[in-house]
C-alpha cells in the first residue's frame, strides 16, 4: 500500500503540469499540429461534468439566495441580500452552527487520536492475522448511515436504551440523552466516530508503512522507548495525511445531516430536537426549504454561508499545518546550526 | 453525507431526465386536448398516467381492472415512504416539470398545496361538483380554496379518531375492560380521561398514554378554530381550542401520565408490546401499524371512543399537478377509483377508512370488526366518529405551527420548561418563522 495522501493531494498540480509537458514539444507543423488538444479532450469529461453540477449550482444557488423564492409559489422578488442579513438575526441558525462545531470538536478530536493509536497497533509485525483486522475496521465505514443511527437511537434510548441500562446498572440516575445539549452531541459524535476511526486508521496505516525503517532503527540505536518512537517519528512523519484527514473530516462534518436527522426520533425530526440541541446547519437547511415554510431562498443563502464556512474552516486548518511547518523550519535550521557549531569546536 | 450543492444537483439531474421523458408524451398529447375521455378511450390514443403515493393505498388490482377496461390507458405507479414521497412530489412542482399525473397529498401538505391552487388542476373545471355530495363535507373542503373558486384534491380515506386500549393492563389496573364502559368513563370530557389515567398509574405505577404529543393531536383538532379562522388568519395565540389542548396535555404531564415515548419512535414499537402505556389515539389505520409492531399482543387491544366527540388523524386527497400532459384522463381515472364502490374494496383490502359516508350505513362497514382488536366493531365506531368532525380550515403553515407546539409540550416534558415558559418560546419561534 502506498501513501493514497500523496496521490489524492498531488493529483491536480500533477495533472496539469503533465499536459504543459506534452504540448511543448511544437517541432514540425505536421501530424502532430492536432495532438495539443488530445489531452484537454480526454480531462474534459471531469470538466463538463463539474461545470453542470459544481459550477453552474453553486452558481444558480447563489442567485436563489438573493430572492424571496418560496419553493412551492415560485420565485417572488429580488431581495438583494436581505436572506443574508436575516440569517445574522436568526437564533436558530447560530444554535446550528455552534451545534455544528461541537459536533465536529466531539468526532474529529477522539476520532484522530483512536485512528493514531490504532494505525500504530495495526502496523506492529507482532500483530497476527493483521489483514483480518484491517478490513475488519471498515466495515462500519461500508455500513449504511442510516442503520447505524437507527441501531445508535436504540442505544441511547431514554427507557430501553443499552447505555441508560449500563449506567442505572452503575448505581446512576438514566440519562435523557436527546434532552441535553452536550450529550445529544456525544451521542451523535459517538455515531460518526463509530463509522469514520477505521477508515481513518487505514489513511494513517499506509502512511506509516511508507517511512523508512531506517529512522526507527536510528532511534532505537539511541535508546527511544516505543512511545518516543511513536511521537518523535512517527506522529511528526504522519503530518500531511493527518492534514488530509483532518480536512476531510472538517468538511464532511460540516455538512452532518442524516445522523441528527435519525436520532431525533419520530416525526418531525428535522428540527433537531425539541429545543434544536442537535440541529445542524445542513438540518436546517434542509427544514427551511422543504417543510413549511418552504423558504428556498432563504435556504440558498443558508448554503452559501456554509460553503464559505467550510472553505475557512479549511484555511484555519492548513493554517495551523503552516505553522508547524515554520516551527519544524526553524527547529532545524537551529539544530543545523548547532551541527556546524558543535563541528567548528570539534576542529 | 451529500453536499447541498450535489442534493440540488441531483434534483435537477433528475428533472432534466424526466423532463426528457415527459417531452415524449408531449407529442400525443397535443391532439387530444379538447377531447374528453370517452372521445380518446374510442380514438384509442395511447396515454400512460403516473400515479405516485406512498405507503400503502391498496390500489393495485383495481388499476388493472381499469386498464382491462380502458386499453388505452396505462398507469405507472410510484409508491414511496412519507417523506420522500412529499419531497419528490414538492421538488417536481419547484421545478414545474417531472411531476406525476396524479399525487397523494396527505393532510399534513394539502393546506399549504391548496393554498398554491395555481400548481394544480382546478377539479372543478372537469365537473368535480357532480360528485361533491360523495363525499365528506370537511373531507373536501380540507382540498378547496376558502372563497370556493377551486378545488384541487379529490378525498380518498379518513383516519377518524378513536381510543385503543389495553384490556390486560386495564384490569389488571381494576379498571372495566368492557369497550362501552370503558367509553363511558371519559366520554364527557378530557379532564376525565386524565383522571382515569392517574387511577391507573396509582394502581399500577406505569404510565397511561404514550406521549404528549399525540395527545395535543387528538384535542386540539376537534375544534374548527384551531391555527387559522375561516378568513384564513392566523388565530392560533387567542384560539380557545389551542389554549384548552395545552392546558390539558401540561395537566397530564404534571400528572405523570406520560410514557415519554416519541412517536415513529422504536421505543414507541417496543412500549406498545410491552405495556409501557396502556391508551393509543388511534386512527382507523392505526390498526395495521399496531398488528405490525406488537403482534403478540393479539386480542389485548379492544377501542372506545374519544372523549368530546369527533376527530381526525391523516387521510390523504388525490390531486393533479398542473403540468400534466393528461389532465382528463388523469381526473377520469381519479373520479373512479375514489368512487364508493372502489373505497369500499379499498377498505377492504388494507383497511383504509372511506371518506365516502353513503359507505356507513352499508352492511359491509357495519358488520366490519378486527380480530386483532378483540371484535371491535370498527365501521361502526369509525362512521359514526367521521360523521362527527367539523370542517377546519387547515391553512398554509399548519404543520410548522403544530410542531412549534409539539416540541414546546415536548420540553416540558422534558423538564426543560415550565408550561408558561415553554408556551411563550412557542409563540416567539412561531411568530419569527411566519415572518408576523
Amino acid at each position: 500500500m502506498t501513501a493514497p495522501t500523496k496521490v489524492a493531494a498531488e493529483l491536480t498540480p500533477d495533472g496539469t503540469e503533465r499536459q504543459g509537458r506534452k504540448s511543448r514539444p511544437k517541432l514540425g507543423r505536421g501530424p502532430a499540429h492536432e495532438e495539443p488538444w488530445a489531452p484537454y479532450l480526454f480531462i474534459s469529461p471531469f470538466f463538463i461534468l463539474f461545470a453542470i453540477f459544481g459550477v453552474f449550482t453553486l452558481g444558480y444557488t447563489f442567485w436563489v439566495s438573493l430572492h424571496d423564492w418560496s419553493l412551492l409559489g415560485g420565485m417572488d422578488s429580488f431581495t438583494g441580500i436581505d436572506n443574508y442579513v436575516r440569517l445574522l438575526d436568526d437564533p436558530r441558525f447560530w444554535k446550528a452552527t455552534v451545534n455544528t462545531f461541537s459536533i465536529l470538536l466531539l468526532s474529529t478530536v477522539p476520532q484522530m487520536i483512536m485512528a493514531l493509536i490504532l494505525a500504530e497497533i495495526l502496523n506492529d509485525r507482532l500483530l497476527k492475522g493483521p489483514h483480518l483486522f484491517r478490513s475488519g475496521l471498515l466495515v462500519p465505514n461500508i455500513t449504511s448511515v442510516v442503520a447505524i443511527a437507527i441501531v445508535f437511537q436504540s442505544l441511547f434510548a431514554r427507557q430501553n436504551g443499552l447505555i441508560n441500562a449500563i449506567i442505572q446498572l452503575l448505581g446512576f440516575e438514566p440519562l435523557n440523552w436527546h434532552a441535553g445539549r452536550l450529550s445529544s452531541h456525544i451521542a451523535i459524535a459517538s455515531m460518526v466516530n463509530w463509522q469514520f476511526t477505521g477508515f481513518n486508521t487505514l489513511i494513517f496505516l499506509a502512511a506509516i508503512q511508507a517511512i523508512p525503517l531506517s529512522y526507527y532503527e536510528a532511534a532505537m540505536i539511541d535508546g527511544a522507548n516505543r512511545f518516543q518512537r511513536f511521537t518523535r517519528i512517527t506522529v511528526p512523519l504522519l503530518r500531511p495525511a493527518i492534514l488530509f484527514a483532518v480536512v476531510l473530516s472538517v468538511i464532511g462534518q460540516l455538512q452532518l445531516f442524516a445522523q441528527p436527522l435519525l436520532f431525533g426520533a419520530g416525526a418531525g425530526s428535522t428540527s433537531g430536537g425539541n429545543d434544536n440541541q442537535y440541529l445542524t446547519i445542513l438540518l436546517y437547511l434542509y427544514s427551511q426549504a422543504f417543510q413549511q415554510p418552504f423558504r428556498f431562498g432563504y435556504s440558498a443563502a443558508i448554503a452559501w454561508t456554509l460553503v464559505l464556512m467550510s472553505a475557512l474552516a479549511a484555511a484555519l486548518v492548513f493554517g495551523v499545518n503552516a505553522l508547524f511547518d515554520r516551527r519544524e523550519d526553524r527547529s532545524e535550521r537551529e539544530h543545523r546550526k548547532a551541527m556546524a557549531r558543535r563541528r567548528e569546536v570539534a576542529r | 453525507m451529500r453536499s447541498p450543492t450535489r442534493i440540488v444537483a441531483a434534483f435537477l439531474a433528475l428533472a432534466v431526465i424526466l423532463a426528457a421523458c415527459g417531452s415524449d408524451a408531449d407529442d400525443t398529447a397535443g391532439t387530444d386536448d379538447g377531447d374528453n375521455g370517452t372521445d380518446t378511450e374510442a380514438s384509442g390514443d395511447p396515454v400512460t398516467l403516473n400515479l405516485w403515493t406512498f405507503g400503502n393505498f391498496g390500489y393495485d388490482e383495481l388499476i388493472e381492472e381499469y386498464q382491462d377496461d380502458n386499453p388505452n390507458i396505462t398507469i405507472e405507479t410510484l409508491s414511496q415512504e412519507f417523506d420522500a414521497h412529499h419531497d419528490a412530489l414538492i421538488t417536481s412542482l419547484a421545478a414545474g416539470t417531472g411531476g406525476p399525473d396524479i399525487a397523494a397529498a396527505e393532510v399534513a401538505f394539502i393546506g399549504a398545496f391548496t393554498n398554491q391552487a395555481d400548481s394544480f388542476l382546478n377539479l372543478l373545471d372537469y365537473g368535480a361538483a357532480d360528485i361533491q355530495d360523495d363525499y365528506l363535507d370537511w373531507k373536501w373542503d380540507q382540498a378547496t380554496t376558502l372563497d370556493g373558486s377551486a378545488t384541487i384534491g379529490l378525498p380518498t380515506d379518513v383516519g377518524g379518531m378513536a381510543i385503543c386500549y389495553r384490556m390486560d393492563l386495564f384490569e389488571e389496573a381494576g379498571l372495566p375492560t368492557d369497550r362501552d364502559e370503558v367509553s363511558a368513563l371519559w366520554e364527557n370530557s378530557w379532564e376525565d380521561y386524565i383522571d382515569v389515567g392517574i387511577q391507573y398509574r396509582e394502581a399500577t405505577g406505569r404510565a397511561f398514554i404514550d406521549n404528549e404529543g399525540l395527545l395535543y393531536d387528538a384535542v386540539v383538532n376537534q375544534s374548527p378554530d384551531t391555527y387559522y379562522n375561516s378568513d384564513g388568519e392566523y388565530i392560533f395565540e387567542q384560539s380557545e381550542q389551542v389554549a384548552y389542548a395545552w392546558q390539558i396535555v401540561t395537566s397530564a404531564i404534571e400528572a405523570e401520565i406520560d410514557a415519554k415515548t416519541p412517536a415513529w419512535s422504536a421505543e414507541w414499537n417496543a412500549g406498545m408490546n410491552n405495556g409501557d402505556f396502556a391508551v393509543l389515539t388511534c386512527p382507523a389505520w392505526m390498526r395495521g401499524y399496531i398488528e405490525d409492531q406488537a403482534p403478540d399482543t393479539f386480542g389485548d387491544w379492544d377501542v372506545a371512543t374519544v372523549p368530546e366527540g369527533g376527530g381526525n388523524w391523516g387521510g390523504s386527497h388525490l390531486v393533479i399537478p398542473a403540468q400534466s400532459e393528461h389532465p382528463q384522463e388523469a381526473y377520469d381515472f381519479m373520479a373512479w377509483i375514489l368512487a364508493p364502490e372502489q373505497q369500499l374494496r379499498v377498505f377492504e383490502g388494507t383497511g383504509n377508512f372511506p371518506s365516502t359516508p353513503e359507505l356507513y350505513d352499508s352492511p359491509q362497514m357495519r358488520e366490519f370488526t378486527s380480530e386483532f382488536l378483540n371484535n371491535a366493531p370498527l365501521g361502526e365506531i369509525y362512521s359514526d366518529n367521521a360523521l362527527d368532525v367539523v370542517a377546519q380550515n387547515i391553512g398554509e403553515n399548519y404543520n410548522l405551527i403544530n410542531q412549534e407546539i409539539g416540541e414546546a409540550l415536548n420540553r416540558v416534558s422534558d423538564g426543560l420548561e415550565t408550561p408558561d415558559e415553554a408556551w411563550e418560546t412557542a409563540m416567539a419561534n412561531i411568530n419569527r418563522e411566519l415572518g408576523l
